[in-house]
């Protein structure tokens, strides 16, 4: 019926990774898609670099394409442990490819790119 | 009784299909499709007229500023007004922050008060917030109950302190997001008998393709649309503005064509408003094109276009209503005994459980365009939380068979989603 909502995607999203408050975070980011009202707030423990990332956890409001993102985003960043630099540098393909999508629309990349602007924005 | 389908083939988009199914567009409240008398009225001025207005002395330049004024009469004539009380620009929100630059910079000081209601688009309220902040002034808002009501009777009654303070009343003719009508004649009557020297300003974007505007008989002082909401090209709107008034305002854009005598130390401007409120080359073709789209909604008559609108809107409410997943945001009827016309063009709706960007993609694989999102209503979201809404919107071409598609659709979002 619609190729963009394969049934992990909508699972993804259904029971996010690492969703909830991160009791001993440091550093609170926040995002909101002006067109929507979806957002997303991030939870970080960070390293004395201020980039690496020791730990996260987010949570959010919104469509399946921002919450599922933002999930898969949050597993890849602790099984690769990357930094907020390296965040910032990740190509939205690699996102695309983390949920399945091939090429995701020009009305729907705000939502895909939702969880990277809010750890990008901080920098 | 309007048959739409006597009018789908001036629409050349309409024969289309996307995602290998006919294209059925139901957010005509963001833009309407074209037909192709606006299309080609579009392309003949360009292939045949082309040539700038009021300068050169050649046949081009003549016809070219003959189809200007004839396009600036048709156009202020559709909304009742005269020629000469037509200020174009390119779309409502321009149309709004040159009333604020204008009218705005010299008539509202600190300790005035600007009230507008609760359900504006941003484009009627973001221009009015910093026009408050520059001057010290004060915004008030009239509430929006759940129901999608403007509750400006109650407002007034309880507002009596405030009242001598007020300078302008501005507010939507039609809202974009719930299509709440606001009783404008009355309501303007009701404050100005409260209120001395109050000047209104309405944003009638939504209006505008649905309703007759008479505005010379209604006591609004501005009333600001948008041609491409009304079968127009992009690019090209208008604000009207009472002769009375536009003739004690100073001119928003200076420059070329609107000036009486320069020196290089000083500049007079024309006393003739119409030039002096055409700053720069105009777009002619733009109003030729608004023309037609006026000449083509007067062909089959706005009272004609008004009922088919009712009829779609009473249609859609009463299928949407049999979805228990969906909550109706906004009047749940098109009229009411006890204030008449409640909703116009436009019915929003929240899905329990489906965010609206997945919904409004759903449909999208079906062919099926609507608006998701908050509509540039932010604050009226925000207050009955709302994260984001469904608008399906209307023109004179859609059909009962497409909302009945768009509702079948619907039917299917339970099984894509699992909710």
């Amino acid at each position: 019926m619609n190729d963009l909502y394969q049934e992990v995607l909508i699972e993804e999203a259904r029971h996010p990774q690492n969703f909830g408050q991160l009791a001993d975070a440091d550093t609170v980011l926040k995002e909101r898609n002006a067109s929507c009202g979806d957002d997303i707030t991030i939870y970080l423990k960070l390293a004395a670099d201020k980039d690496s990332i020791i730990d996260l956890s987010w949570e959010g409001h919104g469509c399946i394409i921002s919450q599922a993102a933002m999930s898969v985003l949050s597993a890849k960043i602790k099984a690769d442990q990357l930094s907020l630099n390296d965040i910032a540098k990740l190509p939205t393909a690699e996102i695309e490819k983390l949920l399945g999508i091939e090429e995701i629309s020009p009305g729907r990349l705000k939502c895909l790119l939702l969880g990277k602007q809010a750890l990008v924005s901080s920098r | 009784m309007f048959d739409p389908n006597k009018y789908r083939a001036d629409f050349p988009i309409l024969s289309r299909y996307v995602n290998d199914k006919p294209l059925i567009y139901l957010d005509n409240a963001a833009t309407s499709q074209k037909p192709k008398q606006v299309i080609e009225a579009l392309t003949e001025y360009y292939e045949q007229h082309n040539a700038n207005v009021h300068r050169g002395v050649h046949t081009l330049g003549d016809e070219s500023t003959k189809l200007f004024h004839s396009s600036r009469q048709k156009i202020a004539e559709f909304f009742g007004a005269k020629a000469e009380e037509l200020v174009a620009v390119r779309n409502t929100t321009e149309a709004v922050n040159q009333v604020c630059y204008t009218w705005g910079e010299s008539r509202i000081s600190a300790g005035d008060v600007i009230v507008l209601t609760e359900l504006e688009h941003h484009s009627n309220l973001v221009p009015w917030q910093l026009l408050a902040q520059r001057k010290g002034a004060r915004l008030e808002f009239i509430p929006v109950d759940e129901q999608g009501r403007v509750q400006w009777q109650r407002w007034l009654e309880q507002s009596a302190v405030l009242l001598p303070k007020v300078k302008l009343l501005a507010f939507s003719h039609v809202s974009n997001t719930l299509g709440t009508v606001i009783p404008l004649q009355e309501m303007i009557a009701a404050f100005r008998a409260k209120i001395k020297n109050l000047t209104v300003f309405v944003d009638g974007a939504q209006a505008a393709p649905h309703l007759k505007i008479n505005f010379d008989a209604w006591s609004a002082d501005f009333y600001a649309v948008s041609a491409h909401k009304m079968l127009g090209p992009m690019g090209i709107g208008g604000l009207l503005v009472k002769k009375s008034v536009l003739e004690t305002l100073q001119p928003f854009l200076v420059g070329g064509g609107m000036i009486d005598e320069v020196t290089l130390i000083k500049t007079t401007f024309a006393a003739d408003l119409e030039e002096r409120f055409t700053p720069g080359t105009p777009d002619v073709a733009g109003l030729a094109g608004w023309a037609a789209a006026c000449r083509y909604l007067d062909a089959i008559g706005m009272e004609q276009l008004a009922e088919h609108d009712q009829s779609l809107v009473a249609y859609t409410l009463e299928q949407l209503q049999q979805l228990p997943q969906l909550k109706i945001i906004g009047p749940a009827s098109p009229v009411s005994e006890s204030s008449g016309l409640e909703r116009v063009g436009s019915v929003a709706f929240l899905y329990a459980g489906v965010h609206a960007h997945d919904l409004g993609q759903v449909l999208d694989s079906e062919g099926i365009a609507v608006r998701s999102g908050h509509h540039c209503t932010m604050p009226l979201h925000e207050k009955y939380h709302w994260t984001a809404s469904t608008r399906i919107s209307f023109q004179l071409y859609n059909t009962r068979l497409e909302i009945d598609a768009a509702v079948a659709a619907l039917h299917t979002v339970e099984k894509v989603f699992g909710v």
